[in-house]
């Protein structure tokens, strides 16, 4: 009798301890404070091609916007008529931008083509951008609970509605939910 | 799930065919729940279409860590998916490589657009290979291969 009394208080322990889990256990997008951090980080190491963006402290969409199509325009010019570029198109309701390129052959050129020319002018920006552009606060939860909308509705079951839950769910879905993703990319930190 | 441990060579690659209500349509993915420390998966839909070719389309590859990984962070990573046609010619399609590292636990998406929808994709051969390969910092920044399928 007291083992099982033992183990029922066990397991309201357990359960009273989830329930008072800190939010950040159980949402891993950075607060504002870590945005902060980061884009000055960011904007320290970044190359020199990519410095002026965030002599201001902060990035924004033309500037993030003429990084990207900058990196596209490097790999194209570099890589020539062997790689098309497809692409780009708007994400998260034009909040980011979205884009491949498709090759003959492997493709191993081509993407270290891109690794290159990200590097030189646009990876810090797109980074800064992506990190400014994660919801805060309330408008966080009000597109986890657009995302969870999209993902019920697309099929998935989730028994939980915290950002790292509805975030895992999406991953291990069965079913293709690439749109509801490309939708909400912001949380996704694509 | 001790069966995956110590085997990293070891995948298990599960083709799942779901066929919808008109026969045409069928869910196809490929999923290799031990991708170095983790799981990748490549999703995609395929049809029979007229004379015989094959309709690929919906077409995404995902990257998660497992549970007790989600500690790590999956950085500088790079989808890619390759068709091969029966001839030999193949079209390979690289994601944009991103720089940099996903929040822990968040998981690493892409998705190929250009592959069309159920009702606007291009069709291949029957007999092409369809295959998808992932690289991050857990892969030495080299593709890898999460699996393939004939069509």
């Amino acid at each position: 009798m007291k083992r099982l009394l033992a183990f029922a208080v066990g397991v309201g322990a357990t359960i009273a301890l989830r329930g008072l889990a800190p939010e950040s256990a159980r949402d891993p997008l950075p607060d504002r404070a870590a945005v902060r951090d980061s884009i000055r980080h960011l904007g320290q190491s970044a190359r020199p091609a990519q410095r002026h963006a965030f002599a201001d402290g902060r990035i924004d969409a033309p500037e993030y916007r003429n990084a990207v199509f900058g990196r596209i325009e490097c790999l194209r010019s570099r890589g020539g008529s062997d790689i098309e570029i497809l692409g780009p198109a708007p994400l998260a309701g034009g909040r980011l931008l979205t884009w491949h390129y498709r090759t003959a052959g492997d493709g191993a050129e081509a993407s270290e083509l891109d690794r290159a020319c990200a590097t030189e002018l646009s990876d810090s920006i797109e980074r800064g951008w992506r990190l400014a552009i994660v919801p805060q606060g309330q408008a966080r939860r009000q597109e986890v609970a657009r995302l969870t909308t999209c993902l019920r509705q697309a099929g998935v079951p989730l028994r939980k509605s915290d950002v790292r839950s509805v975030l895992i769910g999406a991953a291990n879905a069965e079913l293709p939910v690439g749109a509801c993703v490309d939708e909400h990319a912001v949380l996704f930190n694509l | 799930m001790n069966i995956f441990r110590g085997t990293k060579a070891f995948f298990t690659l599960g083709v799942i065919t779901a066929s919808t209500a008109s026969g045409l349509t069928a869910q196809a993915d490929i999923a290799n729940w031990s991708f170095y420390k983790g799981a990748a998966f490549v999703k995609s839909s395929h049809s029979r279409d007229q004379g015989g070719m094959v309709g690929v389309f919906d077409v995404e590859v995902r990257r998660t860590m497992t549970a007790m990984d989600q500690k790590d962070m999956i950085c500088d990573y790079q989808a890619q998916v390759r068709m091969t046609l029966p001839n030999g010619h193949a079209y390979t399609d690289n994601s944009p490589v991103h720089n940099g590292c996903n929040q822990r636990a968040v998981p690493a998406w892409f998705r190929f657009r250009e592959y069309g929808t159920r009702s606007n994709h291009d069709a291949y051969p029957p007999g092409s290979v369809f295959e998808g390969s992932w690289r991050d910092n857990f892969t030495g920044g080299e593709f890898k291969k999460i699996g393939e399928q004939t069509l």
